[in-house]
């Protein structure tokens, strides 16, 4: 099965090295200053979705249906709600400085 | 002119719901009485709700209808007894529990363990009587139930020597006394201007969150108003948490015009005030969509008080996504709701409180039965 | 020339697209791994290879000195006529007259119920009502499970030959066996237990065994009547024989997507017929080595209780249904045991975290539609604490479905009963080392609400009021209405 291959997570591997090669182009066109931390949540975000993605699919091909659809909700809510949070407070805001939270 | 005759046409709406709900069919009795005590021919009714069993003209036991308050509303149950005390079977009636705990309660079997006890036995829970994990309130009922009724109809009996109901002391514990500050702490927030009032009122939100919420898991739900107007008053010495909880709303509302509850104790509130926070809920709703959004918000809330009170079941139209975040149970809409509302809140202020809860758009019904210049409230 | 309303694709550009794009391509490439993860065969562990491949959780790691059962007092054997109820309720329809009552019972039955009177109305209710009502049920509704049932009975259609002599003969080699024969073989000298047991437990996966464990025999285990080969109602007080030293457990997995189908589509053949040609491969092995052995096999044919002995052997731990979870399988594994004088190291049994987790859990004591599982805390049985389960509920319950004989839900309904893929490995890994309980709590949420099960009450055959539901949906290749004019 390809998916399940070692071919399959080389090619994974090369995915994650262009991504990473794309982000840093992308914060250095917006000016947003990208240290090794905002990195690692970056890393760890994207660890989360990944095994969500990978749960959902796991459980369809288990044939639990049910399940892939739970844990959809269940694990991508917190992503999202994660993904908007890192855009916040990591990402580039309308002067290029972190935006105040409004009380 | 036109909100007053509103106000009235939802008053005549939960009346009639009201009305219809009393003169349904209400659930035949006797093939549940048969049921406690299949072995008689005949009962006949010798006072209220007491029946007597025979066996041509032998009296051969007593049957009493029996109601104890289980956790969505009164549970009644049939329960008799023999001319020894001895308790001969109990059959449930009605109930207001929700049918998966209810089946899990008599799958075990709770009614059948009681059968062959004397009227004479502690017939407590946790004492001489195991109860179903998970389904204690439950249990509870069909318990105190059968103790009561079984000791009422041996009364009847001047030979046997019935225990007097023990009076149940009044459960005042951590749950009631942290309830009772968070509101005081909250109605004191609101009434400090300025930063430390904010910073008390977000202290009384977080406590609000994790002991309401997360510890407790008993927030301020629509079951309890309309276990209300149906007249379900619970034992307050055994429910004083949910007369706080009831009263702790109502009556700043009543009295200042203030909604103490929603907003310094509401854990579901504290989450989303939490996520606008840190979102920057700058999202702003056009005027026009935001009365329609109101318009759909009375209508569903009218519509489940309705639902609630025709069927004389107040927890079968109680819609709320708490259980699923704080209990992790629920089903899989009540989780899609949750989730789009958890998001949501990140972009816009307290979306459910303001389009989907109950207990708001109750707020706002009765500020509109106040005046109409109270109706800024906390937004 | 350059057009002014295009835009221009530079280095930077097309590195921030291919960032864009890979970041896309991965995530659905996550998406497509797990989807082939799931349905991957090699997740259906047990059926793989006989190199020992699917006994892959290192057990060194949670090994222990004593098993986690407790000890509470003296040990009882346990007499199987009356304390097994496959042997009870044969025994009763045998002797049971409306006339004679309880007094035209033998001794050890009047005893039995003596002490436990609700189980004589169990079993009487079982074969004069259920028993019936199965078979005009089966007629009326049961057409759904042909090919299930045609499954079930190819799979028990290889038999093996009873014992039908003492241990003193049967168990030592001293048979010319077909054209194999010869004089029987003198005990060979081998060199160390441990290589002993090394040998064994390779040889026992050759022979098609998954899980492989070897231990002494406790005493306890053993039936105190009756024994195979002696007779049916001996009364003197059977000692255990001395060349029982050890045990050695086999037993393979049933097939996982019937086995989640319980009550109806699922069977026990599938594995029994595997687990017991095994033993009896095993015990010629052992024979040939010039050592006594004697197999304990499914159905029922034991002198012995299995499941302590797979606890002993370190094949896993007793859970709240008085089945042994182990760590690759789940509940999904039916051993059988070889008794023998053949001298090896035994193993260790192993703690990971399976009496913990069942404290939270009780999925399987929620679903099981009899209430044979204890939802409470474990009680002092024979000697030895542990959860109690009320085999004569859990036996009526087998003659109140349809289908393939018998139950297995709570195999099918256990979080520990998975395929072998990273969600689940990972769930296992999680739960074994974490000595707090707190992932235990969390996952046991997430069990209930990711992998529901119908209402216990619909598992029932229709004139119980039930719907003839199972678990989950059959695989297509038990699907009768897919392949057959009904």
């Amino acid at each position: 099965m390809f998916f399940t291959s070692g071919l399959f997570w080389f090619i994974e591997g090369i995915l994650a090295c262009v991504v990473i090669v794309g982000l840093k182009v992308w914060a250095e066109d917006r000016s947003v200053s990208m240290p090794w931390w905002k990195i690692g949540l970056i890393v760890l975000w994207w660890a989360w979705a990944g095994f969500t993605a990978a749960f959902i699919g796991t459980s369809i091909g288990e044939g639990e249906p049910h399940a892939a659809l739970m844990g959809g909700i269940v694990f991508t809510v917190p992503a999202i709600v994660a993904a908007v949070l890192l855009w916040r407070f990591l990402g580039p805001g309308k002067s290029g400085k972190r935006p105040e939270p409004r009380s | 002119m036109k909100k007053r005759g509103l106000v009235f046409l939802v008053l005549l709406v939960i009346m009639a719901a009201w009305i219809a709900g009393a003169f349904r069919t209400r659930t035949a009795r006797d093939p549940f009485i048969r049921q406690a005590m299949p072995d008689a021919e005949i009962f006949l009714s010798i006072g209220n709700r007491i029946f007597e069993a025979r066996t041509g003209s032998r009296r051969t036991g007593l049957v009493r209808i029996q109601s104890a308050d289980g956790y969505g509303g009164p549970l009644t149950l049939a329960v008799s007894i023999d001319s020894l005390g001895t308790i001969r079977g109990a059959a449930v009636i009605d109930h207001k529990e929700s049918s998966a705990y209810f089946r899990k309660v008599m799958s075990r079997n709770l009614p059948g363990q009681l059968k062959g006890r004397s009227v004479t036995d502690s017939l407590r829970l946790g004492v001489d009587i195991q109860g179903v994990t998970g389904a204690t309130r439950t249990s509870r009922a069909i318990v105190t139930a059968v103790r009561i009724g079984s000791r009422a109809a041996a009364r009847k009996y001047p030979g046997l020597d019935v225990p007097a109901e023990r009076r149940a002391s009044i459960r005042f514990g951590w749950p009631e006394t942290v309830l009772i500050s968070l509101f005081i702490l909250g109605f004191t927030a609101g009434s400090i201007k300025g930063r430390t009032g904010r910073a008390l009122r977000g202290i009384s939100l977080l406590a609000g969150l994790i002991f309401i919420g997360f510890i407790y898991t008993i927030p301020l739900t629509l079951s309890h108003f309309t276990g209300l107007m149906m007249g379900y008053l619970p034992r307050w010495q055994d429910h004083l948490y949910v007369y706080i909880l009831i009263v702790g709303m109502l009556m700043p509302l009543l009295i200042t015009g203030r909604n103490v509850y929603c907003a310094s104790v509401c854990p579901f509130g504290a989450v989303q005030e939490g996520l606008a926070f840190m979102g920057g809920a700058s999202g702003k709703i056009r005027p026009k969509t935001r009365n329609r959004l109101r318009g759909l918000h009375d209508l569903l809330v009218l519509t489940a008080i309705a639902a609630a009170l025709v069927l004389r079941h107040p927890g079968a139209t109680s819609y709320e996504v708490y259980g699923s975040l704080f209990d992790f149970t629920g089903s899989v809409v009540q989780f899609a709701v949750l989730g789009a509302v958890l998001i949501l809140s990140l972009f816009f202020f307290r979306p459910w409180c303001r389009f989907l809860c109950p207990v708001r758009a109750l707020e706002r019904y009765m500020r509109r039965l106040r005046s109409k210049e109270r109706q800024k409230g906390v937004e | 020339m350059v057009e002014k309303n295009r835009k221009h694709l530079t280095r930077r550009g097309f590195l921030k697209a291919s960032g864009a794009a890979g970041a896309a391509l991965g995530s659905a490439g996550l998406f497509f791994h797990g989807i082939q993860s799931g349905r991957n065969p090699a997740s259906y562990t047990g059926w793989k290879t006989r190199e020992g491949g699917d006994q892959t959780f290192n057990r060194k790691r949670f090994a222990v000195d004593s098993p986690t059962y407790e000890k509470a007092g003296e040990g009882q054997r346990v007499d199987a006529r009356s304390g097994v109820v496959f042997s009870r309720l044969p025994g009763l329809m045998r002797y049971w007259r409306e006339n004679r009552g309880m007094e035209g019972l033998p001794e050890y039955l009047q005893l039995y119920y003596k002490e436990h009177p609700e189980d004589f109305d169990l079993d009487l209710y079982n074969y004069r009502e259920l028993f019936p009502k199965m078979r005009s049920d089966a007629v009326r509704y049961g057409d759904a499970f042909l090919l299930a049932e045609a499954w079930s009975h190819a799979m028990s259609a290889v038999q093996v030959e009873p014992i039908s002599e003492p241990p003193e003969i049967a168990d030592f080699p001293g048979r010319r066996r077909g054209f194999m024969g010869g004089d029987p073989q003198k005990p060979l000298k081998m060199k160390t237990p441990q290589k002993t047991s090394r040998l064994i437990k390779k040889i026992a996966h050759e022979l098609g065994s998954t899980l492989v464990g070897v231990t002494r025999l406790n005493p306890d285990w053993v039936y105190s009547h009756p024994m195979r080969g002696r007779g049916l109602d001996p009364d003197e007080y059977l000692e255990v024989p001395k060349h029982w030293e050890y045990a050695i457990v086999v037993g393979t997995p049933m097939s996982w997507d019937p086995m989640y189908a319980n009550p109806n589509y699922g069977t026990s053949e599938d594995a029994y017929s595997i687990s017991r040609i095994v033993a009896f491969r095993l015990c010629a092995f052992i024979k040939r080595l010039g050592y006594a052995a004697r197999p304990h096999y499914p159905g029922t044919s034991y002198d012995l209780m299995v499941p302590p002995i797979m606890v002993d052997a370190g094949i896993g731990e007793q859970a709240r249904n008085s089945v042994v979870i182990t760590p690759e399988l789940g509940m999904n594994f039916r051993a059988a045991v070889v008794t023998t004088n053949l001298p090896m190291m035994p193993d260790k049994p192993i703690d990971f975290g399976v009496q913990s987790f069942c404290e939270t859990c009780k999925v399987c004591a929620e679903q099981c539609p009899s209430g044979a599982i204890t939802m409470g805390g474990k009680e002092v049985i024979r000697g030895y604490r542990r959860w109690h389960l009320h085999a004569a509920k859990c036996y009526n319950f087998w003659n109140s479905n349809l289908g393939n004989m018998g139950c297995r839900l709570c195999v099918a309904v256990c979080p520990y009963t998975r395929k072998s893929n990273w969600v689940h490995r990972a769930a296992l890994h999680v739960t074994a080392n974490d000595p707090t309980g707190l992932s235990h709590h969390a996952l046991t949420r997430m069990q209930k609400v990711f992998y529901p099960g119908p209402d216990p009450q619909d598992y029932f055959m229709p004139s119980l009021g039930g719907k003839n539901a199972s678990y989950r949906p059959p695989p297509w290749w038990l699907r009768t209405e897919d392949f057959i004019e009904l």
